[in-house]
């Protein structure tokens, strides 16, 4: 029994300095044996492994010890590199400090949309039922679906474990007027569900039992916020709330409190009401199996297969609704993770994300990582000419070409993790911009996990090392004899690389400031495009309940008495604002199940001349004749062509509340977004539906009208809040994503820009001063200050040109699949591309020359004698 | 002048004195270091125990000395420096069973070392000069 236990052999195997392995370990043995003689078998092991965890820290301080001289003069090499070379230094860690800023911002707009439902317990097993529509040859896909879906697929499909239906409570895009005690609200977010929302959904009831809250009807769960809005600091369980809406004039119970529903959900709310509620205001409206308003999921067992679940529906729907339903309804399963990014679907409950953003931004961000990458290898491949000698006496003294490499490694990697710390004050100061960019709530809390400072260091060392690696390869393969002996430029040699980097930069920059220029073009045409009706000056009050739509003509007859009010009228949608889609019955229509379905505003007499519309044909609305209220119908130039009459006059039209004729029609005027062509539309009179009122003020003084409006509101209905809203900023908002768009894309495309002109600038000084003396010479020999500069841009004009020609098809290609979207689009102008062109190469001209005019217009007696 | 710089690395590695002189050699002309008190003690130690000093002994001695029980990596540091220094030359012994069959490495002093210990003592008198054991006297 000579031996140690072969654990801690194997322990001092790895410990132990390797030159005196052997007789440490002899020694450990000796004592060993010792004390295993003296104490035994247990006291020997206490002693030995005593003896190892107290060695240790000294073994690996030695292991130091020996490498830290080397260590302590790769340091000081890189500090001396940084103090006598500030502006390279400054360049390259600030360029990739802006790059990783950039791609850290970007990191967590991704994750942010990445996480998007994904707190559910069940995310995974929740599927959202859809339907695809047969409706006049053309196929529909629309999130709505019908009521009885849900609970039928859940009593007779066993694949179904649970199935909960959601319908937003704002109907017709009206805001809800809440009531409790004094105190009344407009809220726009009550929903109304089932009961065993809480079972499949993670939504936290913090008060309240999740079986019951929405059990009985007229119950309702409050967010926390709103809870503490309406009540204060009172316990808001077993209060009522009394709602006001279309459909319920009723006292709500509150049953519970639920945190606030996380911003990365598909959908947020902030009332949870009971479906029990709709059950005793609906009847038997909610067992129409065509009436598509909810929003049904599903829970289906672990792992199931969608399609497989899709694949009983036919059955089910034959069975409750016979032929005439099986051939309209069609229901799809859309998994609740995939909503966010990539359901496009009609009647979203909110507007979603799309996952080609996502790739765009993560392009985006390799991109600009890159630039400022090919910045790092570019200046410090450039500049090799001044490490040559180093590397030379280095290896005189005898390094190693990998312990040369390993050196510039560290160092780039050095470079590269004090870019991100700076990085990090970057994100920090960015990051309310980029949120109101973005419209996004994203924080750096995420940086308080262990996993994201870890993966951000790992980044930082991966790009270091990526663009170290070159650099490093490249010095550390020069020979001493020659970069001792000869003089000559070592950094030349690598011209090419270096501008087919350059090359790459301007490529992306200039692509992306022609996709700027090509969204500014595309939005600009947009907003100055003639929309067939004026949108300006007008403003547009909320009409909210019944009782102010019976004051309607009071309010109107009120406001016309004002001379700085020109016109007033009411509808039931505005441009942008539309949400009557119903199917119709028309003269002539082969009758049957595939009515055309039209949208429908309700207007009064004076809604035509009010907003500004044409008539092409027939007459407008006239309050003279009695008869128009009751049966006339203006329909707009697509709705001519869908019904497909040559005479339309006269021609009779039914729908869900009107039964008329055709008086006239209206040019088309677009009322929805430009991705799509304008849709057939029919406008009558029906005050019962009012939505808005409608005032076009005289031009001259919007404030002072707004006023005047204000002060007849208040005398008519002194016990209803003044909301207001310009039509014009209203209608905006379909542009809304491309604004976003154009602005993002106008930030990425600065950023690239900004640090590919920051590795230029590094880049010139170094060629001008590698110059030096030909310039002198030149100038000696007469050559002019012009001349000089002009010899000294062409090179990189001729870089930054090539890269323009490389970029144009590219950003072509990009930005003619982009106009794809829309029904309504400009060409892209060529004018685009020129101004990119003339951007990038103005930018370049300035920042090259301003080193070329320093170096140029020295006395070249100063230049000559600088050796 | 390739042959140079080759035969140049030839002798810079197979002559560890010539890593001495720059990487040491130089330090220790510039400032003179005296000895911490470990590298004392483990210098003592191998002086005393004459041409028996290995790290067991050593580590047994500086017990004797100073009643504390280190441990084999506490001492090795030292002595690893010391030796790096130039204060102590080793020479390995021969292996034997109780060592489970690995041979003893024996540190010897050096002219270097021996000067080191003389400067350290030499510092002691100087400081120590005025002090006596009897705390009345001062």
């Amino acid at each position: 029994m000579s031996r140690l236990p072969a654990l801690a052999r194997w322990i001092l195997w790895i410990t132990l300095p390797e030159q005196d392995r052997d007789s440490l370990y002899g020694d450990f043995t000796e004592i060993y044996l010792n004390v295993l003689s003296e104490k035994g078998r247990r006291g020997a092991g206490l002693w030995l492994w005593g003896q190892i965890l107290r060695s240790i820290p000294g073994f690996f301080r030695n292991s130091i010890y020996g490498s830290f001289d080397m260590i302590q003069n790769y340091l000081k090499t890189v500090f001396r590199v940084i103090k006598r070379n500030k502006v390279y230094s400054v360049i390259t860690v600030f360029s990739l400090a802006v790059g990783f800023a950039s791609c850290f911002l970007i990191l967590l707009y991704v994750g942010d949309e990445l996480s998007y439902d994904r707190y559910h317990e069940n995310s995974s097993q929740i599927y959202r039922v859809y339907e695809e529509l047969n409706i006049q040859g053309k196929k529909r896909r629309t999130a709505i679906t019908p009521a009885p879906f849900g609970p039928a697929m859940k009593q007779e499909m066993p694949q179904v474990i649970e199935a909960v239906r959601f319908l937003p409570g704002d109907f017709g895009g009206n805001k809800i007027l809440i009531r409790q005690g004094e105190n009344s609200f407009y809220e726009d977010k009550w929903f109304f569900s089932d009961k065993n929302v809480f079972e499949i959904f993670s939504f936290e009831l913090i008060k309240g039992d999740p079986e019951t809250a929405l059990k009985d009807p007229f119950s309702v769960t409050i967010s926390e916020t709103k809870a503490k809005k309406i009540f204060g600091n009172r316990d808001p369980i077993g209060q009522t709330i009394a709602l006001e809406s279309q459909l319920f004039q009723n006292d709500f119970l509150v049953t519970g409190i639920f945190k606030d529903i996380p911003p990365n959900s598909h959908f947020t709310f902030d009332f949870l009401s009971s479906f029990a509620s709709l059950e005793k205001r609906l009847g038997k409206n909610l067992d129409n199996w065509f009436n598509h308003m909810y929003y049904t999921y599903l829970l289906l067992p672990k792992n199931t297969e969608p399609k497989q679940v899709e694949n009983h529906f036919p059955a089910l729907i034959k069975k409750h609704t016979g032929e005439t339903g099986a051939s309209v309804l069609h229901p799809r399963l859309q998994a609740l993770t995939s909503i966010r990014l990539h359901s496009h679907l009609e009647n979203e409950m909110e507007p979603n994300g799309d996952i080609a953003y996502v790739v765009i931004f993560l392009t985006v961000a390799a991109f600009i990582l890159g630039i400022a990458g090919i910045n790092f290898i570019n200046l410090t491949t450039a500049r090799s000419v001044k490490r040559a000698k180093e590397v030379g006496m280095r290896k005189v003294m005898g390094a190693k070409r990998s312990q040369l490499i390993q050196q510039f490694l560290g160092e780039s990697v050095l470079f590269a993790l004090a870019a991100l710390i700076i990085s990090l004050g970057l994100t920090h100061l960015l990051l309310p911009t980029f949120n109101a960019l973005a419209d996004k709530h994203l924080n750096l809390s995420i940086l308080k996990t262990w996993w994201l400072p870890l993966g951000l260091i790992l980044t930082a060392v991966l790009v270091g090392g990526l663009s170290g690696a070159y650099p490093s390869f490249y010095l550390s393969r020069f020979a001493p004899t020659r970069v001792l002996r000869e003089k000559q430029n070592i950094g030349s040699e690598r011209g090419y690389l270096r501008k087919g980097l350059i090359i790459f930069q301007f490529t992306v920059s200039v692509a992306l400031i022609v996709l700027t220029l090509g969204v500014r073009e595309q939005l600009h045409y947009l907003q100055t495009k003639k929309l067939g009706f004026h949108k300006d000056n007008m403003v547009v009050l909320p009409l909210r309940d019944d009782s102010i739509k019976n004051q309607y003509p009071t309010l109107k007859n009120e406001m016309l008495r004002n001379n700085k009010i020109k016109s007033v009228s009411a509808s039931s949608g505005l441009p942008g604002r539309i949400t009557h889609h119903w199917v119709v019955d028309t003269e002539g229509w082969d009758s049957g199940i595939k009515n055309p379905s039209v949208w429908v505003m309700m207007t009064d007499h004076d809604f035509i001349s009010t907003m500004g519309m044409v008539i092409v044909e027939g007459r407008n609305f006239s309050e003279k004749l009695k008869s128009d209220k009751k049966e006339a119908i203006l329909i707009n130039e697509s709705a001519q062509s869908l019904f497909g009459w040559k005479k339309p006059l006269g021609k009779r039209i039914k729908t869900e509340n009107k039964e008329g004729r055709v008086i006239g029609i209206v040019k088309d005027f677009h009322f929805q977004s430009f991705r799509q062509a304008i849709e057939p539309l029919i406008i009558y009179i029906h005050p019962r539906h009012f939505s808005f009122l409608l005032v076009r003020l005289r031009g001259e003084n919007i404030q002072a009208g707004l006023q005047s409006i204000k002060q007849t509101w208040k005398k008519t209905a002194p016990n209803r809040p003044f909301e207001y809203f310009f039509l014009n900023q209203d209608f905006d908002r379909l542009f809304r994503s491309e604004q976003r768009a154009g602005k993002i894309f106008g930030g990425f495309a600065l950023l690239t820009m900004v640090i590919a002109l920051f590795g230029l600038f590094g880049l010139a000084t170094f060629t001008v001063e590698q110059r030096t003396k030909e310039i002198g010479i030149r100038k000696v020999l007469g050559a002019s200050v012009l001349g000089l500069v002009r010899m000294l841009t062409s090179e990189f004009t001729q870089v930054v040109l090539i890269a323009n020609l490389i970029a144009w098809p590219i950003a072509y290609t990009i930005i003619r699949k982009w106009l794809q979207n829309f029904a309504y689009r400009t060409h892209s102008s060529f004018w685009n591309f020129l101004l990119a062109a003339g951007l990038t190469m103005g930018l370049t001209l300035i920042t090259v020359s301003i080193q070329a005019l320093r170096k140029a217009s020295t006395d070249p007696v100063k230049v000559l004698r600088y050796e | 002048m390739k042959l140079f710089v080759r035969i140049c690395v030839y002798i810079y590695d197979k002559f560890e004195i010539f890593k001495d002189i720059i990487y040491h050699g130089a330090k220790k002309e510039n400032k003179m270091s005296y000895l911490t008190r470990q590298e004392e003690q483990v210098l003592m130690a191998v002086l005393n125990l004459e041409d028996k000093a290995y790290l067991v002994n050593i580590r047994k001695k500086i017990k004797e000395f100073t009643g504390k029980s280190y441990s084999l990596g506490t001492i090795y540091v030292p002595l690893n420096r010391l030796e790096k220094k130039g204060y102590l030359e080793s020479s390995l012994g021969k292996p034997s069973a109780v060592r489970g069959g690995k041979a003893v490495k024996y540190y010897h002093l050096t002219k270097q070392g021996f000067e080191a210990l003389q400067d350290i003592r030499l510092l002691h008198n100087k400081m120590w000069k005025n002090f006596s054991l009897n705390p009345n006297k001062k």
